[in-house]
């Protein structure tokens, strides 16, 4: 996958806060939306869901961005918020547990590589899992929205450098994890 | 103390970041477990991204309800104006109403009255129409002449006109003299007009016996109870007298007082 180029945008829309083309920005960000969406939430559906809520609000708020954030820290920032409601929401009404399970249509591979594929995203999840939500949420800017370190620092409300020592000490923390065998 | 306690180096720093750089970017190094790990994590998360149709905004609103609007407003200008005229139309007096049905008054239908009794009738068959008096306002026409022909037996011509006048509410007391044109004043202008009038035999119904000079009424003997016919009793009733009412005296001769006269 190529890589995520960030300062596209912010370029095209110029530093004067000239609004960027929704379409195209829509078009770029939408799939790394989801993706950091997904990695912070455990169900595909809600994921899908506040993917689309932070689509519509970019809409409207986007004239709102201050000039010295980048478009890409704007948008995290606003999907950020948005899975934190959900989370606020699941802990106000958590889910009931049922005896049947839905039933589900997989449109995925075959069952072996999709055994495979869980088995990792459950390994890679588990050890996420295991570090503090701090840490935990730099690195899914880092990684799965693909923001640089000075992004995830607009995002997150901190300076660039405390940025690569939080990311730094959280791999640490990975590789000892991984090391150690960790929950495999 | 732990490891994270103790100040990173600053190539750590750098290293790590580099690292997660490439590990974003799909470009994990070859042999480093965690890097594969997460690089297929990530694969796996985009492999459940479903692009949408189209991410452009599409107007949902309808395209071209300027024609209904249109015609709704149409209906709400024109309807109230059709109500209106109909209404205009229906209502009397009204000059779109002169226009549409034209200048004719509504007909009014009025219940005829009765017939009053005769007063001086004592003869049930000879006409009650001809000599009951028309008074009142029942009757439309404004006057009646009873032109009553008298055909006598012994052939003397004598010709009785009977004139009565319909003025409302005047009551003439009857003539108990013979009934002849003497009379009526009016009978002897010559500038009356009406035929049925006139002396002359010819202006009577009687066509048979009516000699010359049979005009003169003083020296001719009182003529014979006049046989009146209903027909022209009836008739009568619709002829209207313009001449003999002219001075405005009515004079009335009811067949009983012709029945009365002397034989």
């Amino acid at each position: 996958m190529e890589p995520v180029v960030v300062e596209s945008l912010a370029d095209a829309d110029g530093s004067g806060g000239a609004r960027p083309d929704l379409d195209a920005l829509l078009r770029e960000y939408r799939p790394r939306i989801f993706r950091y969406c997904r990695s912070r939430l455990s169900d595909y559906e809600t994921a899908e869901d506040v993917t689309q809520e932070v689509c519509m609000a970019l809409m409207t708020a986007l004239d709102r961005r201050r000039p010295e954030h980048s478009v890409g820290a704007f948008i995290f920032g606003v999907a950020a918020n948005k899975i934190a409601m959900v989370h606020r929401a699941r802990y106000r009404r958590p889910e009931e547990v049922t005896e049947s399970l839905p039933e589900v249509v997989d449109c995925a591979a075959g069952p072996e590589e999709s055994a495979m594929d869980a088995d990792t995203s459950n390994y890679v999840t588990s050890l996420l899992n295991r570090l503090p939500e701090g840490s935990r949420n730099l690195l899914m800017l880092r990684l799965a929205a693909g923001l640089s370190a000075e992004e995830a620092a607009q995002v997150l409300g901190m300076t660039a450098g405390a940025v690569r020592v939080a990311q730094h000490r959280a791999l640490k923390q990975l590789r000892a994890m991984v090391d150690t065998g960790g929950s495999r | 103390m732990t490891d994270f306690d103790i100040e990173p180096d600053l190539a750590e720093i750098g290293a790590a970041d580099t690292w997660l750089n490439r590990v974003a970017a799909r470009h994990a190094p070859r042999g480093d477990q965690l890097a594969v790990s997460l690089t297929n994590w990530l694969d796996n998360l985009d492999r459940e991204f479903r692009p949408a149709e189209s991410t452009t905004p599409v107007s949902i609103r309808r395209s071209g309800p300027s024609s209904r609007r249109a015609a709704a407003v149409a209906a709400a200008l024109t309807l109230p104006i059709v109500f209106g005229v109909g209404a205009a139309a229906a209502a009397p007096g009204t000059a779109l109403h002169r226009v549409l049905f034209g200048g004719q008054p509504p007909a009014v239908h009025r219940v005829p009255q009765p017939p009053t009794p005769p007063a001086l009738g004592s003869h049930p068959s000879l006409g009650q129409s001809a000599a009951t008096p028309q008074t009142g306002t029942a009757r439309t026409a404004p006057s009646a002449t009873s032109v009553v022909s008298g055909q006598h037996q012994n052939g003397v011509p004598g010709a009785s006109i009977a004139t009565r006048s319909g003025q409302a509410g005047v009551d003439h007391p009857p003539i108990s003299g013979p009934p002849s044109l003497s009379t009526d004043e009016s009978t002897a202008d010559p500038s009356a007009t009406s035929s049925s009038d006139t002396p002359e035999p010819t202006a009577t119904e009687d066509k048979t016996t009516s000699p010359p000079g049979a005009g003169n009424t003083e020296s001719t003997p009182p003529p014979q109870p006049t046989l009146v016919s209903s027909d022209s009793a009836e008739a009568s009733d619709h002829q209207t007298d313009t001449s003999l009412s002219g001075n405005g005296a009515a004079q009335e001769v009811t067949t009983e007082s012709l029945n009365e006269a002397p034989s």
